[in-house]
This record gives structure tokens, C-alpha cells and sequence, in this order.
């Protein structure tokens, strides 16, 4: 089992907004969620805006829908909501609100197993971004007459075909660790299982990936 | 470059995947609507405001309440009726079948006299012993269902239908 935490991070793309809670200047998750409880409904539209962008992409990478993940985002936050006064700020909100998100997704897809149909969010690749993606894609230098754009929208659909055929709980751990980059730790905390748990599924899961992807992976 | 690590750079490229721009920015305002819109729900099968209705259906529009009991009521009798016709049309006559009629063996008394000459105590000898011997053919020579047994009234072959 290769251990998943040594995996290269790949350049984080840019206008990535998803991180605000670490801003000091940003009243703290803790306060506003004693502020919601309070009956302050304003704060939890602040915390929908600190989290949203990271929830959705969470759900939008296990559905590869862009119209489900709207409407599942959408869901977590009225559970969320809802179940704000039993919420015992003994976890973090961003772990709690995505477990949520999470579960919601599990259900949705375990609901919906035979109607699997990719709406696919574009993958926007500007100037700026274009030589980290040619390193992602290759060490070598471009080749000639190859698209980037062409070749990178056909990876896109046939890594999303790819992450679909994964069972829920493999998919769930793939995206939270190999696209979003969390921890062992983190997904643990969001999953509610231990890390040995997360690093077994996620051997599974890369295995499984590995094999689907096998002719793809030696031209890069 | 090995194929852990080739697999990961390719899954790292859906980090570049982005919803359509602005896409996220009606979010809150969509998030108050769906809530108001469960809060109405609910309040409208509250115990409460269900009993606040009918009494003032009781009060304002009493023909409105009695046509829509009346209908229940008809409802309910005709699924009642329905339901009862169905038990009563079931057949009560039970169906022969062909394994009414099973394969006896019964020991005549000149079998028994057969089976005393050979020295055997009749109380040893079952009946399965006498399916290899001469009286199992008689037997097999009568017909299963005797001739002047006559076919059930249930049983009608006009009517199955294949």
C-alpha cells in the first residue's frame, strides 16, 4: 500500500476562494455558530458563504452533475440548518457541515444508481494555468500539433466515467483526498471512520482507478 | 514516474474543474426560499392548524365538508365492496389432483401365502418388497383412476386456458 499522504500536489488552480475561514480578519466559525443558535439566521448565511464553494465541490465531484450538486448543496444546508441546535461544537463546522454534504451525496447516488449522467463543470484552464496543467499532463515538452484543450476535456470525461464506476464510500474518499487534498485525518473526521479505514478504501479505490485508467496512464 | 503517482497528477486536473462563473452566487438567497418554503409545508399539516381547518370548514362551508365526507365515505364503501366481492368469487370446492389417486400395494392373501412359503415371517416382509416381484406388475396393470370414478365438477378441461 503506497502511502497516500507522500502524493505530488499538483498547483492549486487560480481564484480559489474556498479557504476564507483561515483569514484572521473573518469572525471566527465559532462565533457565528453560537450566533446562529442564538437564533442569528444572518450568521449562517455567513457561514453559507465561507463554505459553500468547498461543499459544493465536494458533492460536484462525486456526482459529476453540475444541476445535482446544486440542488444537493442546497439540501445540506437546510439539514445543516435544522440541525444547528443539536450541533455540540465539539467538531469543527467545515467537518460537521461536510459530513453532511457527504451523506447527502451517498444517499442521493445510492437512490439514483441507475440514472448516472455526467453534466460535467468546465474545465477552465486559462494562460496562466495552461504550464501547470502541461506538467500535470507530461514532464516532457509539449508535442507537436497536440491540443491541450482537446486532449484535456477527453481526460476530463474519462476521469469523471472513471470515478463513477466507483462504489459510494470509494468515490467519497478519492475525491476528498486525491482532488480536494485532505488528510487521512480529515476525511476520518468527516466520514466518522478511523484513518486505517480511510487509507484501506483509498488503496482499493486507487487500485481500482489504476486498472480503468491503465492505457491512459502509461502515455503520460 | 510511477503509476501511483501518474494517477494522482490525473486526478489532481478535476481541481480545475469550476462551475459556471456566478453559478454560486445566488446560493444564500435560493437557500431562504427552500426554507420558507418547508416552513409553509410544515405549518400546514401541523396538528393544530388541521384541526383550525376543519372547524372552519365545519363552520363556513358546512355543504363544502359534508360533499367531501360524503365522497370519502363512498370511497371507503367502495373499496370495502370491492374487497368483499373478490372474497366471495373465490372457488371454495377443492381441486382433485392426479395425486389423489395414489399407488397402493395391498398383500393379498394368496401373497401372504407366497411369502409364508419362503420361510419368511410375514411381519419382516414390507410392502416395498413385493415391487420386484410378479404382483407389482398386476398391480401396474390397474389403472390409476378407476373408470367409473367420475371427473370433479371443478375440474373442466374446457376451460383451461394455455
Amino acid at each position: 500500500m503506497s502511502s497516500a499522504d507522500a502524493s505530488p500536489t499538483p498547483p492549486a488552480p487560480a481564484q480559489d476562494r474556498s479557504h476564507q475561514s483561515n483569514d484572521p480578519a473573518q469572525e471566527p466559525d465559532e462565533s457565528l455558530v453560537a450566533k446562529v443558535q442564538a437564533g442569528d439566521i444572518s450568521a449562517f448565511d455567513k457561514l453559507i458563504d465561507r463554505y459553500k464553494g468547498r461543499l459544493y465541490a465536494t458533492i460536484y465531484h462525486m456526482t459529476s452533475n453540475h444541476d445535482d450538486a446544486a440542488d444537493l448543496l442546497q439540501e445540506t444546508l437546510i439539514r445543516a440548518f435544522k440541525a444547528m441546535p443539536r450541533f455540540r461544537r465539539d467538531a469543527r463546522f467545515s467537518t460537521w457541515a461536510h459530513r453532511i454534504a457527504v451523506n447527502v451525496t451517498i444517499n442521493h447516488l445510492r437512490q439514483n444508481k441507475k440514472r448516472a449522467s455526467l453534466s460535467l463543470d468546465q474545465m477552465e484552464v486559462d494562460a496562466n494555468e495552461l504550464d501547470a496543467v502541461r506538467k500535470i499532463l507530461s514532464e516532457d515538452a509539449p508535442r507537436p500539433g497536440d491540443e491541450p484543450e482537446e486532449r484535456i476535456a477527453a481526460l476530463q470525461k474519462l476521469l469523471n466515467e472513471s470515478i463513477q464506476s466507483l462504489s459510494e464510500n470509494h468515490r467519497a474518499v478519492v475525491v476528498m483526498h486525491s482532488v480536494q487534498g485532505m488528510t487521512h485525518a480529515q476525511i476520518g473526521e468527516v466520514l466518522g471512520i478511523p484513518e486505517g479505514t480511510v487509507k484501506t478504501r483509498l488503496f482499493h479505490a486507487h487500485r481500482l482507478l489504476r486498472k480503468k485508467l491503465a492505457r491512459h496512464l502509461k502515455d503520460l | 514516474m510511477d503509476s501511483d503517482e501518474k494517477l494522482m497528477r490525473l486526478l489532481a486536473l478535476k481541481r480545475f474543474e469550476r462551475p459556471a462563473p456566478g453559478s454560486l452566487d445566488n446560493v444564500v438567497a435560493e437557500f431562504h426560499r427552500r426554507l420558507r418554503h418547508e416552513q409553509i409545508r410544515r405549518a400546514q399539516y401541523a396538528p393544530g392548524v388541521l384541526w383550525a381547518r376543519f372547524m372552519d370548514a365545519l363552520l363556513l362551508e358546512p355543504l363544502a365538508l359534508v360533499r367531501n365526507l360524503a365522497a370519502g365515505a363512498a370511497v371507503a364503501a367502495g373499496l370495502v365492496l370491492g374487497l368483499g366481492t373478490l372474497s366471495l368469487t373465490r372457488p371454495t370446492t377443492p381441486i382433485t389432483t392426479v395425486a389423489q389417486n395414489t399407488l397402493r400395494i395391498d398383500l393379498e392373501p394368496s401373497d401372504e401365502a407366497a411369502i409364508r412359503s419362503l420361510g419368511l415371517p410375514s411381519a419382516e416382509v414390507s410392502p416395498l418388497d413385493t415391487l420386484a416381484g410378479p404382483e407389482f406388475d398386476r398391480q401396474l396393470a390397474q389403472p390409476l383412476v378407476p373408470e367409473a370414478q367420475a371427473t370433479p365438477v371443478s375440474f373442466d378441461e374446457a376451460n383451461i386456458v394455455f
